[in-house]
């Protein structure tokens, strides 16, 4: 097991190196001058030449991408070309948002489709089962930046009870904050919930064929107790790997969410870094992104290989 | 999503008679052909004949109601909805498939080599695949596509590329699993090569695996393009996307909540249909994974 | 873990939520304090220092709010004194005497005195200077100090354009101890101070108490940045904001206009929106082709469908509230038929293919659909390719490398672009550049006039560009907030007069 977790840790490093060689390269050849976006129209040359200098856009390619690197290992991650402050500042905010928004429609998503997935299993084969496994086929087909406007349009235009976007900050107004985040937990959650719902459910047909399942019933426990006691808690597991997985998806999903709602979140950072040019700051975020991917990834990997020996193997 | 662990496929062959029957049986499978067919077939319409012309624009007829002569009205420009749904579809079909054809051709190929050479080589894919999962897909495509320019080909770059390692461990994990089975050890022993067993045996045996992922993968990438178009990074105009009309519909939604419905409702129909194929060609080609669908 | 136990749990949490749920909706409140403003605006600047930047957002967020000039132009396009409450000018035209303001003091307590005014010209005159708009400072030869109270700017030639030059925001005046962190941290003389900047979401300012004019109603104010034109209709029409001064989703007026919680106010811009033509690329050599063009697009359909009726059909590169406006708008109307047959005389009956390069404001987008249909025609296929603004500075306006594209010229006064070589339509007519030179030298205005409207008319009847519109200022804002520019003489947010009625 430990011999499995080093191979899959070096196996992590090097994606880790091989993704930032392929970011920094992907975004050297993105045409535009971030110095000619800052000064605009009527910049002169020697004004450009001076800023070019001061952002050190004259240093060769290798240089920058070992001082990146190096910079990096240090938490340094480089001064912003547009708002000329830290990198790593402009992260920490923008963490603030993304993280609570992709947790928070994480743990509504697996409060919606938990329960729904095991009332759905304890009905199988009745109409209600079905309808419920309609209802998340369609979810699943929804995209969540329609459910979005649908929202805004409903809570906010016509309702007036929510904020259509924005965010104030948690310093300023944790219930202002947590408001601005409820109708994009939402959109981005039941698409998901409705993936987790259909998981839940068949992982949990799945534990009540097994056979500990029928001594558990021999034994004498109701019907309820072994649902809850053996085949939900087993049939978790299928589910939190499946959710490790959707964590990636949850990431992508924020960066169209996060401009329907302008929340100043990761997703937004690195679509606004991008049309501004700000690679230094595109190129980090990306970077942070990529990495909390393959750690998750590595962690699944893990919990895999622990619970199912005949992985370790393979991988 | 929607990365299933590969399942173990029966090596025997089907009836084609009796699948057709099943076929017709399973609702999944009948709904779903049904819904992609019709966006199929609207895509393909699209191509000789609209009701009227989505490249020319003619103001004063803006924002009509639905009315005989526009089914289901105009939009902000004067454009016929139908005619842009029906483009929007040729939109979609055609990205989604380039792009689920671009991770399978080289995808399949790359996880059975992956399959067949173990060692260093498998490696290699193995981490390359890695790689390329490690990128959020949608932010990665954002990222291809503000570079290279937004439009529909470099869309279907984007989309195509977090195909292939789909593809790649679909295709490894079957071949990996049929590694044992006697038929290919017969072959084995009978002296052919690895690569004719690959493509007499293997490919054979795992293709209903690679036709379920298919139809998933295509759902996918519409919902792939619709975001990217969304965004305004996919598809532009003349041509029509639906991702781009419900971006375009947004602020008009207080007044013609219809031009924001109809796209949704398109999008949703299309992925709805190519899920449910997906799945019901699964209970068809896989007995085994019968029960945990619905 | 029991039986009861985690289901309990899961139907506590999701119970849990769902108050957490009720509490969240109910207490949600959109209407303000009366003093403090939300106001949105569709880009977040850079950075703060309005003395090392272009873009208008910075202005859009400190002119006249944090930092102040010796002059400043008023909401009717006037210059008017701020610092410099006086100014005389030297007999020969080269020496220009300002008197400031007393009792003057920056934000940081440091009191303000004729060398700040010295310092902050200088740095901006400098070699090494990163002020977008150095030429604004070219005439001037030196900055002497006569007195704390008094300022002499001296020139090598005369300019009537000083008072007007030093109003700009790029002008203003910055204190030596501070001009480093300006960017971040600007502390200048105005009505309001600056209090924090959320990247990406908002920046927020505050009265300043020590400030020496008259104090302005409001005690703090937030600007908010909304690039989605989607986003921010849904943020004004939800009340979440107080005001959009430059509103950029024209299709969703109407709906404000029938709202009493809002007022429109339609105003002018001094943005010239044109088809902008690579004039030495292929068949747009010929003029013949461009005037063709010029008749095959409905510049009315145009302003209706892209803008929703907001904008004024212009002729020309000129702004029609401009005194010297020459109307052309009836040199070339909407006459496909027309275009069709001077294609055919310059030998494109079959027409041809070219691309449209779009930059992202909603105008060209929409627009550039629009035209791309009305081209098509008359046979011109035209491809089109959004760009954002870094790929067309360095695309189209650097390197000149596009067939057509779309843009609004935002500078007043900018006719003049018309007689630079290797400008980005490539445009080049000896008889504009000669007029051009006598208009500088002019100074009659009535002779002035004469030779604008005559340089109007040239490059109209030359084609270099189709003039599609002028560009409409489209503010929203709440009914019960007053103050605000109705027109944009200049990009800024003055927030100095702005008050609340009562609800």
């Amino acid at each position: 097991m430990l011999w499995f977790a080093f191979l899959r840790l070096i196996g992590l490093l090097t994606t880790l190196l091989a993704a930032s060689l392929v970011i920094f390269v992907v975004l050297e050849v993105l045409p535009g001058d971030p110095a000619e976006v800052m000064l605009g129209l009527n910049a002169q040359p020697d004004t450009l030449a001076a800023l070019r200098a001061e952002l050190g856009l004259n240093a060769p390619v290798t240089t920058r991408y070992v001082s990146w690197i190096l910079g990096m290992f240090q938490g340094d991650f480089g001064i912003s070309y547009t708002y000329s402050v830290p990198v790593s500042e402009l992260i920490s905010e923008r963490i603030q948002v993304s993280l609570p928004l992709a947790a928070g429609s994480l743990i509504l998503s697996t409060l919606i489709a938990i329960p729904v997935g095991v009332y759905s299993a304890r009905h199988h084969g009745k109409i209600i089962d079905t309808g419920i496994m309609s209802v998340a086929q369609i979810g699943i087909a929804v995209p969540n930046f329609w459910i979005a406007i649908l929202l805004v349009y409903v809570f906010a235009i016509v309702l007036r009870i929510l904020p259509s976007g924005g965010f104030p900050g948690w310093d300023v107004s944790v219930l202002g904050s947590l408001q601005a985040l409820l109708l994009p937990v939402v959109a981005l959650a039941l698409p998901q919930a409705s993936i987790l719902a259909r998981v839940m459910r068949s992982a949990l047909l799945d534990v009540l064929h097994e056979d500990y399942i029928r001594t558990a019933r021999a034994k004498g426990l109701s019907n309820k107790a072994t649902l809850w006691r053996h085949g939900v808690r087993n049939a978790l597991i299928p589910v939190l790997t499946i959710l490790g997985l959707q964590f990636s998806f949850l990431i992508a999903g924020t960066v169209i969410i996060e401009n329907l709602f302008y929340l100043p979140g990761l997703g937004r950072l690195i679509f606004q870094g991008i049309t501004q040019r700000d690679l230094i700051v595109v190129r980090s975020s990306v970077m942070l992104l990529v990495a909390l991917t393959i750690f998750v990834t590595f962690l699944v990997d893990i919990a895999y290989a622990a619970i199912d020996p005949r992985l370790r193997r393979r991988a | 999503m929607n990365q299933e662990l590969p399942s173990y496929p029966p090596p025997a062959k089907y009836d084609a008679i009796s699948i057709w029957r099943k076929a017709l049986r399973s609702r999944s499978f009948v709904i779903g052909a049904v819904l992609a067919l019709f966006v199929l077939i609207a895509g393909v319409t699209s191509i000789f004949w609209t009701p009227y012309a989505i490249d020319v624009l003619d103001v004063s007829q803006r924002l009509q109601p639905m009315s005989s002569q526009y089914l289901f009205g105009t939009d902000q420009y004067g454009r016929d909805i139908l005619s842009m749904l029906m483009a929007g579809a040729r939109t979609s079909i055609i990205v989604a498939l380039i792009a689920v054809g671009i991770g399978m051709l080289i995808g399949v190929p790359l996880g059975l080599l992956a399959a067949a050479q173990r060692g260093l080589l498998e490696e290699m894919v193995m981490r390359t695949n890695d790689l390329i999962f490690a990128f959020p897909s949608l932010l990665s495509a954002v990222l291809i596509t503000s570079i290279f320019g937004p439009g529909t080909i470099n869309a279907v770059i984007a989309i195509g590329i977090f195909n292939i390692p789909v593809f790649a461990r679909v295709a490894r994990g079957g071949a990996l699993a049929l590694s044992g089975r006697e038929f290919l050890l017969a072959a084995r022993l009978s002296g052919k090569s690895t690569f004719l067993i690959t493509v007499e045996h293997v490919i054979p045996n795992i293709a209903n695996l690679l036709i379920v992922q298919a139809s998933i993968q295509l759902s996918l990438a519409i919902l792939a393009e619709a975001g990217l178009s969304y965004l305004g990074l996919g598809t532009q105009p003349p041509m029509a996307s639906w991702g781009r009309m419900l971006y375009e519909a947004q602020t008009m939604v207080a007044f013609a909540p219809q031009l924001a419905l109809y796209p949704g409702f398109a999008i949703i129909f299309s992925v709805l249909g190519f899920n449910l194929l997906g799945d019901g060609l699964r209970d068809l080609l896989d007995p085994k994974m019968r029960r945990r669908v619905a | 873990m029991h039986a009861k136990s985690l289901k309990s749990r899961l139907l506590g949490f999701a119970g849990g939520a769902a108050l957490a749920v009720a509490a969240l909706t109910g207490a949600h409140t959109s209407a303000d304090a009366k003093s403090s403003l939300s106001l949105g605006m569709a880009l977040e600047p850079p950075h703060l220092d309005a003395t090392a930047g272009a873009a208008a957002a910075i202005d859009g967020v400190v002119y006249q709010n944090i930092f102040q000039g010796l002059t400043r132009i008023g909401p009717d396009g006037s210059v008017l004194p701020s610092l410099a409450k006086s100014w005389d000018v030297s007999d020969d035209g080269l020496t220009y005497r300002f008197h400031l303001q007393n009792g003057v003091v920056f934000h940081d307590g440091t009191p303000f005195s004729a060398d700040d005014v010295k310092f902050s010209l200088d740095r901006a005159r400098a070699d090494d200077s990163v002020n977008a708009q150095k030429p604004l400072f070219d005439g001037i030869s030196e900055v002497v100090v006569v007195d704390p109270q008094t300022v002499d700017i001296k020139l090598t030639s005369p300019s009537g354009n000083l008072a007007y030059n030093l109003a700009w925001g790029d002008a203003v005046i910055v204190s030596p101890k501070t001009a480093e962190t300006n960017k971040t941290k600007p502390v200048g003389t105005g009505p309001f101070k600056f209090d924090r900047w959320m990247k990406g979401q908002e920046i927020r300012i505050s009265r300043f108490d020590g400030y020496w004019g008259e104090q302005p109603q409001l005690d703090t104010a937030s600007f908010r940045f909304i690039s989605d034109p989607n986003a921010a209709f849904a943020a004004m029409i939800s009340g979440d904001l107080d005001a959009f001064p430059v509103y950029s989703a024209p299709e969703t007026i109407v709906q404000f206009e029938a709202d009493p919680r809002f007022e429109v106010a339609i105003g002018t811009t001094e943005g010239e929106t044109i088809l902008a033509m690579n004039n030495t690329r292929g068949p747009l050599k010929n003029k013949l082709v461009r005037q063709a063009i010029s008749h095959a697009i409905n510049k009315q359909a145009l302003i209706d469908g892209a803008m929703f009726g907001l904008g004024t059909p212009i002729g020309t590169h000129f702004a029609p509230h401009h005194p010297a406006y020459n109307d052309l708008t009836g040199l070339y109307p909407y006459d496909p038929a027309k275009a069709k047959e001077l294609l055919a005389q310059a030998g494109y009956a079959e027409g041809f293919s070219a691309t449209l390069k779009l930059p992202p404001p909603t105008y060209a987008r929409r627009g550039g659909e629009l035209i791309a249909s009305d081209l098509k025609k008359v046979g011109i296929d035209l491809k089109i390719v959004p760009v954002e603004w870094a790929q067309w500075l360095s695309e189209v306006f650097k390197e000149t490398n596009y067939d057509f594209t779309i843009v609004s010229h935002v500078e007043p006064m900018d006719i003049g672009i018309y007689a630079r070589d290797k400008y980005y339509f490539n445009y080049s007519s000896d008889q504009f550049k000669t007029l051009i030179d006598e208009l500088n030298v002019t100074v009659d205005e009535d002779k002035r006039t004469e030779l604008l409207k005559q340089a109007q008319q040239s490059i109209s009847e030359d084609a270099v560009n189709v003039y599609l519109f002028q560009l409409a200022k489209t503010g929203v804002w709440n009914a019960n907030v007053k103050g605000l520019w109705h027109n944009a003489p200049t990009p800024a947010n003055d927030l100095s007069q702005v008050y609340w009625t009562d609800n």
